[in-house]
């Protein structure tokens, strides 16, 4: 067991004007998950932090946080990943609710924009639609997303604008472009051809360094706009 | 999507490049910077290191009375103007978010890559002056 | 995102430089004596240096500009980072090539 410090950013918008670090001491092994330590914190030492989590086995993507400067999971990363000085902030570029709690609407919004469903008006058959592997590996990356918007909330481009359709929705957009069993491929197309859409993605690889499950996501934007080129 | 978010899109209409959404401009950006390197790369070679990289005005003379040099000038001019400013109204596009600043911002660049493009071509295409 | 924050910093100030530049050079049609004037005004050692210093961001905008166009078309998101070095490493070959004769011309210059 070591002392962990903690650096919490809180807000609480029924009485702060704005955001404020608060500092706790937590006792940890090298094993512990950040998201234990915020248990620690919230439940023995301050019962009103406020943050989201879930499943608490990175497959919810509830607990997305900036953690020393990097969107992470809080339930699957270490302390001995992060280090004894632990900074925890709520995700860039979405409005804050409640310390660690951010409002996800426009990153929902932008995400439904896309059609994120499967589109088949063919009758099914018997069994399953047939897919061969080499066509499942070009989306078998961009299907693991969980929607945890570390993507999204680590790109300057959404630092900029948050019209951006972003990384995320971009990602889900691609997941279904490039499935071929989907056929709703132009409709999306149409979608994200805007100048919100992939044309504001700089290859700046923010998405894919912050991504929790090592998704590719730069790559899929790249395809979506050659795609878009017609090439 | 709200229906007042759905307006204020409709608002900013007019920023959207209509038909090919963008997708055209990135093309181009892509191609006119690949033009630009290699272009680029002979100037330097020629002026720099086969030339002595003494501009005069008997120098630059010499090489304008040649049609090939002044086609090549030329090329230079029209890429490299394009690229600079189409990288530049993305700039603008990223981080001038009100739309009446934006419409400034826009006329100005349209209206100075005229000029300038007018300037460069005056001084290639009308040389000698006399 | 420190690749893609020069690239555009160093893309702005070569904006300014061409239109500088396409000013300059149109002194042409002022005739030689007035160009020779502006080109030796230019020659001077500061405007020299000034010159290997837009060589460098040249290159830097150039050749990290070949790895964005390498990556849109032909991919290499996963190598990324390797091939911003590879691309850093020609470009600065190319820099020490380009400004040496540049260096060469302005030591002559101040030796005299």
């Amino acid at each position: 067991m070591q002392k962990i410090r903690f650096r919490i950013k809180r807000f609480n918008p029924a009485k702060d004007r704005r955001p404020h670090f608060e500092d706790f001491t937590v006792e940890a092994e090298p094993e512990t998950p950040v998201l234990d330590c915020l248990h620690e914190i919230k439940w023995h030492q301050d019962g009103t932090l406020a943050f989201r989590r879930s499943c608490g086995h990175a497959i919810c993507g509830s607990c997305a946080m900036t953690i020393n400067g990097q969107n992470r999971l809080a339930c699957q990363t270490l302390v001995k990943n992060v280090g004894k000085n632990i900074i925890v902030e709520p995700l860039r570029s979405f409005p804050l609710e409640k310390d660690l709690i951010v409002n996800l609407d426009r990153f929902y919004e932008r995400f439904y924009s896309i059609m994120p469903y499967f589109v088949n008006n063919s009758p099914p058959p018997d069994t399953e639609r047939i897919q061969w592997p080499e066509d499942q590996e070009l989306i078998d990356e961009a299907a693991s997303c969980i929607l945890c918007a570390s993507c999204t909330s680590s790109c300057p481009s959404f630092w900029a604008d948050d019209d951006y359709i972003g990384p995320s929705a971009l990602l889900k957009a691609y997941r279904f472009i490039f499935d071929t069993r989907d056929q709703a491929q132009k409709e999306r197309l149409a979608l994200i051809n805007t100048s919100k859409g992939p044309w504001k993605c700089h290859t700046i690889f923010n998405c894919n360094e912050a991504c929790p499950k090592d998704i590719d996501i730069t790559n899929a934007i790249a395809r979506l706009k050659l795609k878009l080129n017609d090439l | 999507m709200s229906d007042e978010k759905k307006q204020e899109h409709t608002q900013s209409m007019w920023v959207r490049n209509t038909g090919t959404g963008g997708s055209r401009t990135w093309l181009f950006q892509r191609l006119t910077g690949l033009f630009i390197v290699l272009i680029i790369l002979l100037h330097f070679g020629i002026n720099h290191l086969i030339g002595t990289g003494e501009v005069t005005y008997d120098v630059v003379a010499n090489r304008l009375s040649n049609p090939l040099w002044k086609c090549f000038d030329m090329a230079f001019l029209t890429f490299a103007l394009y690229h600079g400013f189409a990288g530049v109204w993305v700039v603008v596009a990223d981080y001038v978010q009100t739309n009446s600043w934006r419409l400034a911002i826009y006329s100005a660049l349209i209206l100075s890559g005229i000029l300038l493009y007018a300037l460069g071509t005056i001084t290639i295409l009308g040389f000698p002056f006399k | 995102m420190v690749s893609w924050a020069l690239h555009r910093l160093s893309g702005l100030a070569l904006v300014a430089y061409l239109c500088l530049h396409i000013f300059v050079i149109h002194n042409l049609a002022y005739g030689p004596e007035r160009f020779d004037r502006v080109m030796e005004l230019l020659g001077s050692p500061a405007f020299k240096l000034m010159e290997i210093g837009l060589l460098g961001v040249i290159l830097y905008h150039a050749f990290n500009g070949l790895r964005v166009i390498i990556i849109d078309f032909w991919g290499g998101t996963k190598i990324q980072k390797q091939l911003f070095w590879i691309m850093m490493v020609i470009a600065a070959a190319l820099f020490v090539a380009g400004a040496a004769p540049i260096a060469g011309h302005l030591l002559n210059a101040l030796a005299h």
